[in-house]
């Protein structure tokens, strides 16, 4: 038994040899294996478990950069024990996207969000999204940021926010939404 | 010989005798059918992609204008080069393709004193080739926001475009409102996308 296809190397009897029930077992288990080694990739495929986070409204002091605790989350990537951690399991490339209001009764304010790798606070382990405010007459500015990561395994994300404006504060968040999409397995 | 009928599989004809090729030819149509299958899923699973980020401030200028992304480096290009200083170009073997494509960039302000209210635009301009009349255009993507004084100012981008032997290129633009600030796109930002499939002939 020394024949192999050339790909994905199947064992078969070779010319000359008499065929037995060892040989044709050899060739079907090999068979086998090939079929058995697109499941994992089929599974990527057609199974990826998107996340999905949530919190209420928590308060949010003026001029302060503070990280959001979510009070629900998709698991396995989101546990109540670390509430404001965002951890993919998968190393792979990833889309992170986050809207949140933040409520507001006065002009000239503005708003930003942040995604945030490992407890960073900048450039390289954010990415950004901030929103100034003119209208006198709106009650809530609304913050939408999509950003796209390389995971590498230990990694974690988090939603920070920053306001700053007339009002003393502290004012309070509007439904924070942050959704993790795994776009590929690396 | 029979086949099977949907993947034309060989085997032996019943009243036939078993004979080490008829194993052969099912062992040779299996790996054919089996490689063919587990290269398109994993191409389908790998997309052409990337992430790009500057790790300088890119150039200035004063008063409105176009001003590009400084150096970068690749966080993530499995094509390997398609990377350049001022943004990402596509693998020359692909066909008219989709692409999400976004830009998460940073402001700096590179001279004078930026005033509140300046008019700030994050923009990607998209280059591509028409693939039957052979040429080139540009069509430009943006978000709005303006300067806040509140540590640097930032803006994202998105798109969904159809390019075809094209190029991502990352710019902001402003035009002040008071004062003389001049900026540019500030290192750490981001220039990242994904292929979405293949356009339809």
């Amino acid at each position: 038994m020394t024949g192999l296809t050339p790909w994905e190397r199947i064992r078969y009897p070779q010319a000359g040899e008499v065929i037995s029930a060892t040989a044709e077992q050899a060739t079907a288990t090999d068979m086998d294996v090939v079929l058995e080694s697109a499941v994992p990739l089929y599974q990527q495929a057609v199974g990826r478990t998107v996340g999905i986070f949530s919190a209420g409204s928590p308060s949010i002091t003026k001029a302060t950069l503070t990280t959001v605790s979510f009070t629900s989350g998709t698991a396995p990537f989101w546990v109540v024990g670390s509430p404001t951690r965002i951890t993919p399991t998968i190393p792979g490339i990833y889309l992170i996207q986050a809207s949140v209001g933040l409520n507001y009764t006065s002009t000239s304010n503005m708003f930003r969000i942040m995604i945030a790798r490992n407890g960073g606070t900048a450039a390289p382990d954010v990415q950004i999204q901030t929103t100034p405010q003119w209208d006198t007459n709106a009650t809530i500015i609304v913050a939408n940021m999509v950003s796209m990561w390389k995971f590498a395994t230990g990694d974690f994300y988090e939603l920070k926010v920053f306001w700053n404006g007339t009002p003393a504060g502290p004012q309070t968040l509007d439904t924070p939404r942050v959704s993790l999409i795994p776009l590929m397995y690396t | 010989m029979p086949f099977t009928s949907n993947k034309g599989l060989p085997y032996p004809s019943p009243n036939a005798f078993l004979d080490v090729q008829d194993t052969y030819n099912l062992a040779a149509a299996v790996d054919l059918q089996a490689k063919s299958y587990l290269t398109q899923i994993a191409a389908a699973m790998q997309p052409t992609s990337y992430i790009l980020r500057t790790t300088a401030n890119g150039p200035t200028g004063s008063g409105s204008g176009d001003y590009l992304a400084g150096t970068t480096t690749a966080e993530w290009d499995p094509t390997a080069g398609r990377q350049g200083a001022l943004g990402w170009s596509q693998p020359p073997s692909e066909g008219l393709s989709y692409y999400l494509v976004g830009a998460d960039l940073f402001f700096t302000v590179t001279a004078g004193t930026p005033a509140v209210g300046n008019n700030l635009l994050g923009k990607l301009n998209v280059t591509s080739t028409d693939p039957l009349a052979g040429t080139t255009s540009v069509t430009s993507y943006y978000r709005s926001s303006f300067e806040t004084n509140n540590g640097g100012e930032s803006i994202q981008v998105l798109a969904i475009v159809k390019i075809y032997r094209g190029a991502i290129q990352p710019v902001v633009n402003f035009t002040n409102s008071g004062g003389s600030a001049t900026y540019a796109v500030a290192t750490g930002s981001r220039a990242w996308g994904m292929r979405l499939g293949t356009v339809p002939s």
